[in-house]
């Protein structure tokens, strides 16, 4: 039995190689369909994951910023975009006493100089320790000692040459650990006390460096995070921060979530709508193409049957033919869909505009195994009604066609 | 010379691949621009890829015409030049450290392909041409 498949296998090997523009042509179908389902599927679950990520990393459900500054924020957050605003400190106490506030901090933000650190301005954050309850549980993660002052925290993305330092406005500053990647804009941020913010401020004013004017650590701001207490309605709550601070800008993290998770739904329907077709297309062209050429091979299946194979072994050289096709498109697709996915992510990241985080080796390794099975069972499916048809067809009848 | 189907495939990837590495770092998947008027590391990645790509396009334009003998030889040498395609902007030179800079997001990922890509055709094509060595001298 075991020599009989061995032949089967064989005939249809080299049945392959006899006709092989068909065989590279419908190789070359799979692989396109192997192709799109990998890629589709990394994309996704790396989109779905970096939203997870943005998600648990926010920390905060309100954010308030200067007025004509929302834009920026948000490009902090998903581009990491560089960029600095400020208002007055003052804010800040007045929106810890409005009710429905349970945690409440601040940032203050400045942007590096060009080709200074890592080649390109990086985002600096700085938070009030005593406060702060959206930076310092990501830092805790990595870092289980107290941030020194003049010591800083850097994003995944943030390339150090010597893993020690990181130069800043001329200084050099110690690096005590880097965060790990969320596939946000934060990820390109350099994190610090606002203690070590001044002293870098200081650093740099003395030698030369000038801000704009109302960038003053002591007295001004950048953002105010704030936790709403459980069971507040956060839209009244924006209401009264609206009343009591004025001109100023309030987003609310969810909206700001749900406004990225609706456009990762979005590509998502449309992967799946266009994965989904080039699947039916598959199958029906190659069972068109099984078909066909089982009509101008019925000949050679007669010969097979005159000199001893059964019809089961009939239908096995088929379906023989359509896996290894199958195997062959599905392992092509696969290899050619990892030379885009993979080295490119940070590329396909930037180009969305979403958080975006590749997902872990094993889910990786699942999907493509399970792109391998859906492209070989496409494969062989198709062609089992054609090996069915060819094996119900009698030996004299088909040798006598066309007489 | 006969236009051999192996001759066709290798000679023209090779020669479109030579091609992409010269041009590509300043068009397709252009390196950074210039800062404040200095060039950073990647633009001599770039220039140094224009040499080796244009070299990678001549031989590859040679493996039409040559002999068995000497396509052997070419292939070797495009193999060479093609881990040089990779060695620059990873090893040798370089690029920018910034990862969401446009020449470490896009012309080093993309230069790492082309030279996986070529390193995989010709390790198939040298294999391929010593095999029918092989049975031309049995």
């Amino acid at each position: 039995m075991k020599h009989f498949n061995h032949y089967l296998f064989r005939i249809a090997i080299l049945n392959l190689r006899h006709s092989l523009t068909r065989t590279v042509g419908l190789v070359f179908f799979t692989a396109i369909l192997s192709f799109v389902l990998f890629g589709g599927s990394i994309l996704m679950i790396s989109l779905q994951k970096g939203l997870r990520t943005m998600k648990d990393r926010m920390g905060a459900d309100v954010m308030i910023v200067p007025l004509e500054n929302t834009n920026d924020m948000e490009a902090i957050l998903l581009k990491g975009e560089p960029s600095c605003f400020y208002f007055k400190k003052t804010l800040e106490s007045k929106v810890k006493a409005i009710d429905g506030v349970e945690l409440c901090s601040s940032q203050f933000f400045l942007t590096s100089l060009d080709a200074e650190c890592c080649d390109a301005r990086v985002q600096l954050i700085g938070f009030d320790p005593a406060t702060d309850f959206s930076i310092q549980p990501w830092i805790a993660k990595v870092y289980e000692k107290k941030l020194e002052n003049g010591a800083v925290i850097i994003g995944n993305d943030i390339r150090v040459e010597n893993g020690k330092s990181v130069k800043l406005y001329g200084t050099e500053y110690e690096v005590a650990a880097k965060l790990d990647a969320t596939g946000t804009g934060l990820d390109q941020a350099v994190y610090a006390t606002t203690d070590t913010i001044k002293l870098m401020y200081a650093a740099a004013y003395e030698k030369g460096q000038r801000f704009l004017e109302e960038a003053d650590p002591d007295g001004s701001i950048s953002a105010i995070l704030i936790r709403v207490k459980e069971g507040t309605d956060v839209k009244k709550l924006i209401k009264n921060i609206r009343k009591e601070l004025g001109a100023v800008q309030v987003v609310e993290s969810q909206s700001m979530i749900r406004g990225t998770a609706d456009q990762i739904k979005q590509m998502a329907t449309f992967l799946f709508l266009f994965g989904g077709l080039l699947l039916v297309i598959s199958i029906v062209t190659i069972c068109l193409v099984h078909n066909l050429t089982s009509n101008e091979r019925k000949k050679e299946f007669s010969v097979l049957r005159t000199l001893g194979v059964t019809r089961k072994g009939l239908a096995g050289i088929l379906l023989r033919e359509a896996a290894v096709i199958g195997a062959m498109g599905g392992a092509a697709g696969i290899a050619v869909s990892s030379l885009v996915v993979f080295p490119f992510h940070v590329y396909i990241g930037d180009r969305l505009s979403m958080p975006y985080l590749l997902p872990d080796v094993p889910i990786i390794f699942l999907v493509g195994l399970m792109t391998f099975l859906a492209t070989l069972l496409t494969g062989t499916l198709s062609a089992g009604m054609t090996a069915y048809k060819i094996s119900r067809s009698e030996v004299y009848l088909t040798m006598r066609e066309g007489e | 010379m006969k236009l051999t189907k192996n001759r066709l495939l290798t000679g023209g990837a090779y020669t479109i691949l030579g091609i992409l590495t010269a041009i590509g770092p300043h068009t397709i998947f252009a390196v950074c621009e210039a800062m404040d008027g200095k060039f950073m590391k990647c633009h001599w990645t770039a220039q140094a890829e224009i040499g080796n790509g244009a070299i990678i396009a001549i031989l590859g334009f040679l493996l039409f015409l040559s002999s068995h003998t000497i396509r052997v030889g070419l292939q070797i040498a495009l193999l060479a030049l093609s881990v040089q395609t990779i060695l620059l902007p990873n090893v040798l030179i370089g690029v920018c450290g910034g990862n969401h800079m446009s020449c470490h997001s896009l012309t080093l990922p993309a230069l790492n392909v082309i030279g996986i890509v070529s390193i995989v055709i010709g390790a198939v094509n040298l294999i391929y041409l010593l095999r029918i060595k092989d049975r031309k001298q049995r």
